[in-house]
């Protein structure tokens, strides 16, 4: 019974419904889309956290050098699988958060009758001056970076020692390796020749197993050039700090003062920082969150524009109203009875086109709405309401209200 | 006034009609200024990355084959003409693609509130190969330049010297140039570079060059005399021998001493198979290895012939007495070339000698304070100065785009405090700067200091100075007394501290923690340039790296460049959908505000056809009745766009930027008051316009009755 007699009534107030309608449909989208926004920026940031490529490399001290630090090879096997047998086994495997690790060492060698520099790498980016010249490798057919990440006894050597070995008419080069303290200590590997190496002299680049293993039968250690890695996932750099970088390296100090960080094994001797180059990934993050942060405030706009609204229409319709609404006071309706009425019809109309509005995104976006937004606006539109109603309640006559005027 | 009454005749109804066009309007500026900020938002991030293309070694290596048919491969310092006419090209060829060529420029500056680095002083074993060219290498210049006083011990008889002259091989050989040899005891190297060892008590290895034999004579050189001499090439040769044995294996150079070097004995030099005449003449050696330096970690050895002994706690210079000698005279002229005609000009000798005269040896008495403030010591005074400003002066490198520059593009430098240069201040030439982080700590220096720069030019007609044409670790030049300074002392501020992940390199894309950027029209003066290494670099559009290769290999020219794109392609699809969300804001504002607008036009324009009839009945003219519509509604407008302006400019401005300051972020709505204005100044004329349109209608249907 009391929904017909209010849509009759409403009829009467075509207009003031039509502003009600469209101002609860337009919160109801406005809402819905720029929740529409959070979420693509959150998904967003989610994406630059999952694709971002963020490095760490070994460094000194003041974070200028990451070549040339001869750590020890314990270092290295904080970023290779550990064995019972490793010299040292950290208690958090530093390779549950980074791979891709590059690292190079180095040792020398006779070969053609000359003495050679020998790079063991783990992949062709762990020499700085070959991988920015990424066109100074020429593979032979067959051979590519991936022979590095192997354990293959192949190498690629620089082009002077290959007009050696293509006088010697061999197959295959063959490195002859000095134990460091005991020259009359040697190994030979045999090797195949993977490609030439422009730009460089005699030198011979090989897979790390397969260097690092001559190196440490002739030598029991290794000294390593330089370390780094990629971290697996980003959103877990703090962690990594935390559980590993922090326990081993100091973090990289302009002065060249290392900051105190728990009792390191290799700070006692070699006192190294672990730099981990993620400031783009973070500013590109800061900007995409700052982004977020206008849409956020505008919904928080909305539910103000909303209540203010309410509160307008409110104040509008009473005054527009007050002989009827005077006249039905004189036949004995209630203020609170008037007020209900009022109330009620605003809410009928904004719930129901806030509704429609919100439907309408919903089906199009098939994103869960900003529940917390919508009640928001919804409670804002009713609190204004209240508000502007507020004379109706608190006057004690409404028809001296109609007199005055 | 009397519309205004009008108005408040009907509150409600005018109130409404405020109320909607508030909503309207602030239902655009903020989905627009929104879709602006996301505009500005997807740019800023974007211009966290930058693609840039360097050119690689493929084209400068020349495969061939030589006498003995071995295959040879020959080197070229720059690119094939052909090359670099194509790169040239490309940026006429694929102007979508690619950005801009950059070139950045070189010039020194004389800063003297900062320590400059010396490579003596920070060598380390990682950096210094061996194999670095000259266009490439780290040198100590232009700190060499020394007032050392000695006592000489031995001095040589003069002797016939070839000066070197770069330009005029042919001129060299000039009988009359003579040189003596003195070596002596270094008694205190007056204003030495504080990177090189105190040389007090090392052995010093001078060398004066003089025109003739009567004009060293002059200089009345005596054993056991104490002089001062002044020259700009100042090797400390026991640091020199300690590189030398730095090479020998990984450590040598940190644990080098002295007493590792054993004598041989005579039997011992004998039997050295390196020692025999046939090795000697094979390795070209003039003298025979009399010692052996033992690395006691390594067991590594090294042979150590007299003049390798002779560098342990020794240091040399060389002493020029004549310019004109310096520049290779010939005939009683010195050729130079003129920068501002473009042609060869013959200055006489003399002439020569005056522009470029300065300090070179002279009997010390007293002290050299004593010595410098005598009046008849006025050049020796200008070398002390020039020794002042050449140990304070640094590289500078102008740009346009300093994360074009190849180090920075491939995230081998970046800014570790503080932040890079801005467009304005690239534009405006801004008297900003970034130095190392190495350098700041050393001087003392943080962002917001300031430092204060006087650039000055490369003198090439200068006899001091040492032509390079490096493409990498570019050094300051020697500053020169007759060229002066380019510019006057003025205050630069640190904007930004720079960190490299390997400071001293001798990478072909290096350069030292000395180097100071600015931005291109900040630098006064002419500066020098370079077509490879950390000169040249293309900026590319982010992700078109690509279809510039794709270009490349349809002309022949496949793996010219190396691109770097510091993992723009890893994130470039997320920006395009990031930027598709904000296009549907957009679209959601301007759809809010066309129902605004209609519901606006639906219940004031289209309801006042009766008053327009009741005109029209009255007698009123057409434009009158136009004239009675706009007047009734403007203020409406009007006052409705204002308030929506005013709330979404407050709304912005103030709720928007405290906001984000308490997020600890900064939002780019430096645009937004602008924006709102120009979007309410284009809303009101809008609909005025629908309002005339719609008051046009009636007024043509009513006098179209009437025939009027």
């Amino acid at each position: 019974m009391l929904f017909p007699y209010l849509l009759r009534r409403m009829r009467r107030r075509k207009k003031m419904c039509i502003i009600v309608g469209l101002a609860s449909l337009m919160a109801g989208i406005l809402v819905y889309g720029f929740h529409l926004g959070v979420v693509s920026m959150t998904d967003q940031i989610e994406n630059v956290l999952d694709n971002s490529e963020v490095t760490c490399a070994v460094t000194n001290l003041t974070g200028t050098q990451v070549d040339g630090l001869m750590l020890p090879d314990w270092a290295s096997n904080l970023f290779r699988e550990t064995t019972a047998e490793s010299v040292h086994i950290p208690t958090t495997s530093f390779l549950d958060y980074v791979d891709n690790i590059k690292m190079k060492f180095s040792m020398e060698a006779d070969c053609l009758n000359c003495n050679v520099n020998v790079f063991g790498v783990t992949s062709i980016f762990a020499d700085r001056s070959i991988s920015l010249q990424e066109q100074s490798i020429e593979w032979f057919s067959g051979f590519d970076d991936s022979v590095f990440e192997s354990d293959a006894n192949a190498c690629i050597i620089s082009d002077d020692l290959y007009s050696l070995f293509q006088q010697s008419g061999n197959s295959k080069l063959e490195l002859t390796v000095k134990a460091r303290d005991n020259n009359n200590l040697t190994s030979t590997i045999p090797l195949d020749v993977a490609g030439i190496l422009h730009g460089k002299s005699a030198s011979v680049y090989c897979p790390w197993e397969t260097a690092s293993k001559v190196c440490l039968d002739l030598n029991k250690n290794l000294s390593v050039d330089c370390i780094s890695a990629t971290i697996i996932d980003n959103r877990k750099i703090e962690e990594f700090k935390e559980k590993c970088a922090n326990i081993y390296f100091a973090e990289v100090d302009p002065r060249g003062v290392p900051q105190p960080w728990e009792a390191s094994p290799i700070y006692e001797s070699y006192p190294f920082a672990l730099e981990i180059y993620d400031k783009t990934m973070n500013e590109t993050i800061a900007t995409l969150k700052s982004g977020m942060l206008i849409f956020n405030i505008c919904q928080i706009v909305i539910v103000i524009l909303t209540l203010c609204m309410g509160f307008i229409v409110a104040t509008l319709s009473i005054r527009h109203r007050q002989r009827e609404l005077a006249l039905q006071n004189v036949l004995g309706c209630s203020k609170l009875n008037i007020f209900s009425e009022i109330f009620t019809e605003y809410v009928a109309v904004s719930f129901t086109c806030l509704a429609i509005g919100v439907a309408a995104l919903a089906l199009i976006s098939k994103v869960s709405p900003p529940w917390f937004y919508i009640a928001a606006v919804s409670a804002a539109g009713c609190l204004g309401t209240v508000a502007g109603a507020l004379p109706l309640i608190l006057n004690k006559d409404i028809l001296l209200m109609t007199k005055t005027e | 006034m009397i519309y205004i009454k009008q108005l408040l005749r009907k509150p409600l109804k005018t109130l409404l009609g405020i109320l909607i066009i508030l909503l309207a309007s602030a239902m655009l500026c903020v989905s627009l200024s929104q879709y602006v900020s996301f505009f500005r938002t997807r740019a800023s991030v974007e211009s966290k990355y930058t693609t840039i293309a360097l050119p690689t070694n493929k084209y400068k290596i020349e495969q061939s084959v030589d006498e003995q048919g071995h295959p040879v491969v020959i080197y070229s310092d720059s690119q094939p003409i052909e090359v670099q006419q194509f790169l040239s090209s490309l940026c006429v060829n694929l102007p979508q693609e690619i950005q801009s060529e950059e070139h950045h420029e070189l010039i020194s500056a004389f800063c003297k509130n900062i320590d400059s680095l010396n490579w003596a002083e920070f060598y380390n074993e990682s950096a210094y190969t061996g194999e670095g060219d000259g266009t490439t290498v780290i040198s100590e210049n232009p700190y060499t330049c020394a007032l050392i006083v000695f006592k000489a011990d031995d001095i040589s008889e003069p002797y016939p010297y070839a000066a070197p002259a770069i330009d005029f091989p042919e001129n060299t050989a000039s009988d009359g140039n003579m040189a003596v040899d003195i070596t002596g005891t270094v008694i205190s190297a007056y204003m030495l570079h504080k990177g090189f060892d105190d040389p007090a008590g090392y052995t010093i290895r001078l060398t004066v060059h003089g025109e003739t034999a009567d004009s060293l004579a002059k200089i009345g050189l005596n054993k056991n005399d104490i002089y001062i001499a002044y020259g700009n090439d100042y090797a400390d040769c026991n640091w020199e021998l300690k590189k030398q044995i730095g090479l020998i294996t990984k450590g040598a150079y940190e644990r080098c001493s002295w007493d590792n070097i054993i004598m041989l004995s005579q039997e011992e030099i004998d039997s050295l198979p390196v020692n025999s005449p046939e090795e000697m003449a094979k390795n070209g050696a003039t003298e025979k290895e009399i010692a052996i330096y033992n690395d006691s970690e390594s067991e590594k050895e090294i042979y150590l012939n007299q003049s390798k002994l002779d560098m342990i706690e020794s240091c040399s210079l060389t002493v020029e007495c004549s310019p004109s000698l310096m520049a290779g005279a010939f005939d009683g002229y010195v050729e130079q070339f003129d920068m501002t005609t473009g042609s060869m000009i013959s200055i006489p000798c003399k002439d020569f000698n005056d522009m470029y005269a300065r300090a070179s040896i002279e009997k010390l008495s007293g002290s050299v304070e004593d010595f410098m403030a005598n009046d008849e010591n006025e050049l020796w005074r200008q070398a002390a100065d020039a020794i002042e400003i050449n140990n304070h002066s640094f590289p500078v490198i102008a740009t346009d785009n300093l994360m074009s520059v190849a180090p920075f593009g491939l995230q081998d430098a970046f800014i570790a405090e503080g932040r890079t240069f801005t467009e304005q201040e690239y534009d405006d030439g801004a008297k900003v700067c970034l130095i190392s982080e190495t350098l700041a700590n050393r001087s003392g220096l943080g962002v917001g200091d300031e430092i204060t720069m006087r650039f000055y030019e490369e003198d090439y007609n200068s006899p001091w100075n040492l032509l390079s044409t490096k493409s990498a670790n570019p050094e300051a030049a020697f500053y020169s007394v007759y060229k002066g300074f380019s510019s006057d002392e003025t205050a630069f501020k640190i904007i930004g501290l720079y960190r490299q992940k390997q400071e001293w390199s001798e990478g072909a894309y290096a350069f030292t923690p000395n180097t100071i950027f600015v931005p291109k029209k900040s630098a006064v003066g002419q500066t020098a340039e370079n077509d490879s290494g950390i000169f040249y670099s293309l900026l590319l559009k982010n992700g078109t790296a690509d279809k510039v290769d794709d270009y490349l290999a349809k002309n022949g020219y496949g793996g010219l460049l190396a691109y770097y794109d510091q993992g723009y392609s890893y994130i470039s699809e997320n920006l395009n959908e990031f930027f598709s969300t904000s296009v549907k804001m957009l679209l959601v504002g301007i759809i809010g505000w066309c129902i605004f607008l209609a519901v606006f036009l639906f219940m004031y324009p289209a309801q006042q056809k009766t008053e327009a009839e009741r005109l029209w009945r009255l007698g009123a003219p057409k434009d009158f009745v136009s004239g009675y519509y706009i007047s009734t509604n403007i203020w409406i407008v009007l006052i409705g766009i204002i308030l929506g302006g005013t709330a979404s400019f407050i709304f912005l401005q103030t709720i928007l930027q405290n906001f984000s300051e308490q997020a600890g972020i900064t939002l780019d709505i430096a645009q937004a008051p602008i924006l709102i204005f120009a979007i309410s100044v284009l809303q009101f004329v809008l609909i005025i316009g629908m309002i005339f349109l719609t008051a046009r209608k009636v007024v043509r249907r009513l006098y179209n009755q009437t025939g009027e």
